[in-house]
C-alpha cells in the first residue's frame, strides 16, 4: 500500500489525550507526521487519560483509485467525515472537526463565534465574522501581555455568565503572518497548512508568545465588535446595549438552544459590560487603543 | 392603523428592554428583533388598554413633534410591527 511522502507505516498507535481548556480531545492517527504536528501545538495540554467527555478524532488514509495523491479521512466520534486532499489540509480539518464537535455537543454553554482575551484583569469579547481581524487582534493583545481564552469560541455558562477558555492554537492567515512577525520579531511560523476557505494558514501556539498565557474563567467586561481595514485609523465607538445584544445574537452558534431564556442571558451579558464597535487598523495602535480602554474604563 | 383600535403585544413574544430600546424574540419564527427608541416606545405602549390615538398623542408629547409627524411615525411603526405579526388588535 503506497504511503504519502513524509508519512511512515507504523502499527496502530495509542490514543493521545488532551484537555484544551474545557474541551477534551483524543487523537488517533497511524500517521506519525500528524501526531507530531498536533503534539507540537498541544503538548502542554496532554493528559494521561481522558477526563469526562472527549471528542475522539481519527485520521486515516483514504484511497481513491482515480486520485493520484494522498487523501485523508478525518472523523469525530465516528460521526461525520471530512476529507483532506493532501497532507497540508489535515491539521485545519482536524481543527474544523473539533469546532464542529464543540458546536454540536457542548450545548451547556452559550456559544458565540468570537475571540477573547483578558487584558489587565478585564475580559474582552470580540464577536465577529471570519475576516474581521479578531485572531490577529487577539494574538497582538497576547503579545502585549493579555491572557488568552480563544480565537474561535466564547463558551459562556448561562447561569453564572462566566466565560471558559478553549485556548486552541491561533489560526493565522498568510496575510497576517508578517503583521505578527513585525509586531513580535522572533515569532516562528514554520509550517503552512491549507484551509479551504482561508487559503494558506499557520498555527501559532500561544505558549510560544509567553509562558502560561491561558486565562482563568471570568465575567465579560467589554464586548467589542471589530472590523478591520488596513489603512483605517483605529477607533472605538460606544454602542447601545440593545445593539450589542442583537449583534451578539447574530454571532451566537446555538442561541436557539436557549430560545426565550437566551434573550435574558444576552441582556445580562451586555448589562454587565461596556459595549463598542471597533474600527481596527494597524495592529500596534489598535492594541494601544484597547489598552487605553481597559486602563481608563472608557475609549 | 385604526385610530380607535387597542393594539396589544403578543404574549408569547419575549421582550427585554435595554436602556430605552427593546429586543424581542418571536418563538414562532425564531427571529430576534431590535426596535429603536421610538419604535420601542410605541411597542411598549401596546398594552391592549391604550388606543392607537392615545399612543400617537403620547408619542407627540414625548418627542415634542407636530401631530402629523407623530401620526406618520407611529403609523410606520404599527405597519412594521403588523408585518412582523408582533401585535394583536382589539376593537
Amino acid at each position: 500500500m503506497p504511503t504519502a511522502s513524509g508519512s511512515s507505516r507504523k502499527s496502530y498507535p495509542d490514543l493521545l489525550h488532551f484537555r484544551i481548556g474545557v474541551i477534551g480531545v483524543s487523537l488517533e492517527s497511524p500517521i506519525e507526521r500528524f501526531r507530531n504536528e498536533y503534539l507540537k501545538l498541544y503538548k502542554r495540554y496532554q493528559i494521561a487519560e481522558p477526563e469526562g467527555e472527549a471528542l475522539a478524532l481519527r485520521i486515516r488514509h483514504h484511497w481513491k483509485r482515480w486520485w493520484k495523491g494522498a487523501q485523508y479521512e478525518i472523523r469525530g466520534n465516528e460521526e461525520g467525515v471530512l476529507f483532506a486532499t493532501g497532507e497540508q489540509e489535515v491539521l485545519p480539518n482536524l481543527e474544523w472537526a473539533l469546532n464542529w464537535h464543540i458546536a454540536l455537543y457542548h450545548t451547556q454553554y452559550l456559544q458565540i463565534h468570537a475571540s477573547l482575551v483578558k487584558l489587565d484583569g478585564k475580559t474582552i469579547l470580540f464577536p465577529a465574522s471570519p475576516g474581521s481581524g479578531k485572531t490577529t487582534l487577539s494574538a497582538g493583545l497576547v503579545i502585549r501581555g493579555a491572557d488568552y481564552f480563544s480565537d474561535e469560541f466564547a463558551l459562556i455558562d448561562p447561569k453564572t455568565l462566566l466565560v471558559y477558555p478553549y485556548p486552541k492554537a491561533f489560526c493565522v492567515k498568510e496575510g497576517s503572518i508578517p503583521i505578527l512577525q513585525n509586531f513580535c520579531p522572533g515569532l516562528n511560523f514554520d509550517s503552512r497548512w491549507i484551509k479551504k476557505r482561508k487559503g494558506p494558514v499557520a498555527f501559532l501556539d500561544p505558549w510560544l508568545i509567553r509562558e502560561n498565557p491561558v486565562a482563568t474563567p471570568g465575567q465579560i467586561d467589554y464586548i467589542v465588535f471589530p472590523n478591520y481595514s488596513p489603512q483605517a485609523q483605529p477607533l472605538l465607538t460606544p454602542i447601545s446595549k440593545a445593539e450589542a445584544a442583537f449583534n451578539l445574537n447574530k454571532h451566537s452558534l446555538n442561541f436557539l438552544n436557549f430560545r426565550e431564556r437566551g434573550i435574558e442571558i444576552l441582556a445580562k451579558l451586555v448589562e454587565s459590560a461596556d459595549c463598542y464597535r471597533l474600527q481596527a487598523g494597524e495592529l500596534g495602535p489598535t492594541c494601544e487603543l484597547m489598552s487605553q480602554l481597559v486602563r481608563n474604563g472608557r475609549s | 392603523m385604526t385610530e380607535h383600535a387597542f393594539p396589544s403585544r403578543r404574549k408569547d413574544v419575549v421582550c427585554r428592554e435595554l436602556d430605552g430600546e427593546v429586543i424581542l424574540f418571536d418563538p414562532l419564527t425564531n427571529v430576534t428583533h431590535r426596535l429603536n427608541q421610538t419604535a420601542s416606545l410605541v411597542y411598549l405602549s401596546c398594552n391592549g388598554l391604550t388606543s392607537a390615538d392615545e399612543i400617537v398623542a403620547s408619542y407627540q408629547d414625548t418627542f415634542q413633534v407636530p401631530a402629523n409627524i407623530s401620526h406618520r411615525d407611529v403609523a410606520q411603526v404599527f405597519s412594521s410591527l403588523e408585518k412582523l405579526a408582533l401585535l394583536n388588535y382589539q376593537a
